[in-house]
């Protein structure tokens, strides 16, 4: 009789067991299946096939490969924003957190919001061993949002001893004395200087070439007003008509020369921003690949 | 012994759930890709033949699956993506004619996701590694079309010549091709404008470079108003306005001689690009009527 009970038991342990292997087995195959489209980069099937996935009932483990699979595969669309939404619902549990997590960060970053981009990595939970490289990252993002205090705070653990970003924790800190060296112009200095004399506004924000060629143009169509005006006097139409456009070029060459310090300003900022960006990319390239 | 068969009875049920998926299910999943293709179901379609390809052990299968894909991702119009699933195929394990044929859905795959190039490497890996003329002979139309998107007609017309000779055509069939390659003469070839003529012509002659490239009407215009500019710049300076003359005149006359020059360069390749896609597109309707007789 004890024997009947022990076949018994045998059975039903091993249905429950193979039930969950079956599952195990089955959501691995499937979880392969989808690395699988990601590797041949057909990312967009990719997504398809975790849409269409049955996401009733799943363990925290499947619903975290999921949320992974499909967040990078946006990434590698570059659709950052549906990226990152499905990132940052990895959980710490999983295998792909960190990797998630800073990606999820780097995606904000990359969109223009360095601020959540920082506080999605100050408030995730952070192994030990990616310590170095969080702190790498948070100085890059205060950077980004020219807090250069932040930014000298997290500087100061900068040692090079992490080969992986030991080339641009040195960028950082060139892009910190850049910014540092940069001296704003002012708007109305340029603006009044190009009243004074056209062009040299946009000489003072750093524009040369603009400056000189704004100066030919504007002065040339002065000359020909001038000439005009002593030859035919002020009511002649032709010099009317040359003296309204000397003052449309002379007002649009001071309108132009305010401007062209807030250009000059953005194309530094951008380039800065660029070059920041690339430098804490290449890293998370390096560590999660 | 009692104890020992319970214990085997157990070690079965308990490796029950390990079983793989044994090829013969794999076979009959592409009775379920075609039961979805039928249902218009492409995108499922597709990826139950990925499937197939991923889990199948036997490169047979897995290249059958392939191609199954290929051919639902080419009826959805998604040619750059077929030509991508070809490209993974095995060439090792295909016989002649099932090599032949994938390398032909290739190259057509590739020319109609305009990678006319990729389609032309398919074509020498054929030539290389089939030696059945007949074979070669066949993907002759495809070539046509390949090279004339390269604007290598020249070649085309060869390769017409030897589909002629080397084909078994129906008389109607015979007059067509016949038809077909007196296309390819002098009257009917684009002559392809050179944007350095257009310019030259352009520098010497404003206007003429636009005529050139078979604006007549843009090139008077240009003429027009380039020696109008001058005109005005002549008539400044005799009448002692040498400012007006300098700035007025000769700024207009240089805005409408320099800017001619880029304006040339557009309109010589809209031109080439015009008269290469008449030519093309009659030779690829000529080709279909001869295919379909």
């Amino acid at each position: 009789m004890s024997w009947f009970f022990l076949v018994i038991f045998g059975f039903l342990f091993s249905q429950i067991s193979f039930a969950q292997n079956e599952l195990d087995s089955n959501s691995h195959e499937e979880m392969a299946f989808i690395n699988h489209w990601i590797s041949i980069e057909e990312y967009s099937d990719a997504i398809y096939l975790i849409d269409h996935y049955k996401k009733e009932n799943l363990p925290l483990f499947l619903r975290d490969s999921l949320n992974y699979l499909k967040g990078w595969s946006y990434y590698h669309l570059k659709e950052l924003d549906s990226s990152l939404t499905y990132l940052d619902q990895v959980s710490p549990a999983s295998a792909m957190y960190h990797k998630s997590s800073f990606f999820s960060a780097f995606n904000e970053s990359y969109l223009g919001r360095p601020s959540r981009g920082l506080d999605k990595l100050s408030n995730s939970f952070c192994d030990s061993s990616y310590f170095s490289l969080r702190n790498f990252e948070m100085s890059g993002m205060h950077l980004l949002e020219r807090d250069t205090i932040s930014f000298l705070a997290l500087a100061k653990d900068f040692n090079a001893s992490h080969y992986q970003f030991a080339k641009e924790e040195k960028n950082l800190m060139e892009y910190y004395q850049q910014l540092n060296e940069f001296k704003d112009k002012s708007m109305f200095v340029a603006g009044m200087l190009s009243a004074i004399m056209p062009g040299s506004g946009k000489v003072y924000a750093g524009r040369l070439g603009d400056g000189i060629s704004s100066f030919l143009i504007t002065s040339s169509i002065a000359f020909v007003a001038l000439e005009n005006i002593r030859k035919d006097g002020l009511i002649d139409p032709k010099s009317i008509f040359f003296t309204g456009l000397f003052g449309v070029f002379y007002v649009g060459n001071i309108w132009g020369s305010v401007f062209s310090v807030q250009m000059q300003r953005e194309e530094f900022n951008n380039e800065i921003n660029h070059n920041i960006l690339f430098d804490l990319h290449i890293p998370l390239r390096r560590i999660f690949f | 012994m009692k104890l020992i068969t319970t214990y085997y009875l157990i070690f079965i049920f308990l490796c029950a759930g390990y079983s793989s998926r044994s090829q013969d299910t794999l076979k009959s999943y592409f009775d379920e890709g075609k039961a979805l293709e039928d249902a218009g179901a492409l995108t499922d379609a597709y990826i139950f033949y990925e499937r197939i390809a991923f889990e199948a052990n036997d490169p047979l299968l897995v290249n059958m699956a392939l191609m199954s894909k290929a051919a639902v991702l080419k009826r959805k119009g998604e040619y750059l993506k077929a030509q991508r699933s070809l490209e993974r195929l095995n060439y090792a394990v295909l016989n002649d004619s099932m090599h032949f044929h994938a390398r032909y859905e290739t190259a057509l795959c590739a020319y109609l996701s305009a990678n006319y190039y990729d389609a032309i490497s398919q074509f020498e890996q054929l030539n290389f590694y089939l030696h059945d003329s007949n074979l070669i002979i066949q993907t002759i139309p495809l070539q046509v079309l390949v090279y004339n998107e390269i604007q290598n007609w020249k070649h085309a017309k060869e390769l017409l010549l030897i589909y002629k000779s080397n084909t078994r055509l129906s008389v109607a069939e015979s007059l067509a091709t016949d038809e077909l390659i007196s296309f390819y003469n002098k009257k009917h070839i684009p002559k392809l404008k050179k944007v350095k003529t257009a310019q030259w012509m352009s520098a010497f002659l404003p206007g003429a470079g636009q005529i050139y490239a078979g604006n007549i009407g843009e090139g008077l215009l240009n003429f027009t108003f380039t020696f109008a500019s001058l005109g005005i710049a002549g008539i400044a300076f005799y009448y002692k306005y040498f400012f007006t003359g300098y700035f007025a005149g000769l700024a207009l006359f240089q805005k409408f001689y320099f800017g001619s020059n880029k304006r040339v360069e557009y309109l010589v390749n809209k031109r080439n690009y015009l008269n290469t896609r008449a030519f093309n597109d009659e030779v690829k309707k000529q080709l279909i009527i001869i295919l379909n007789k």
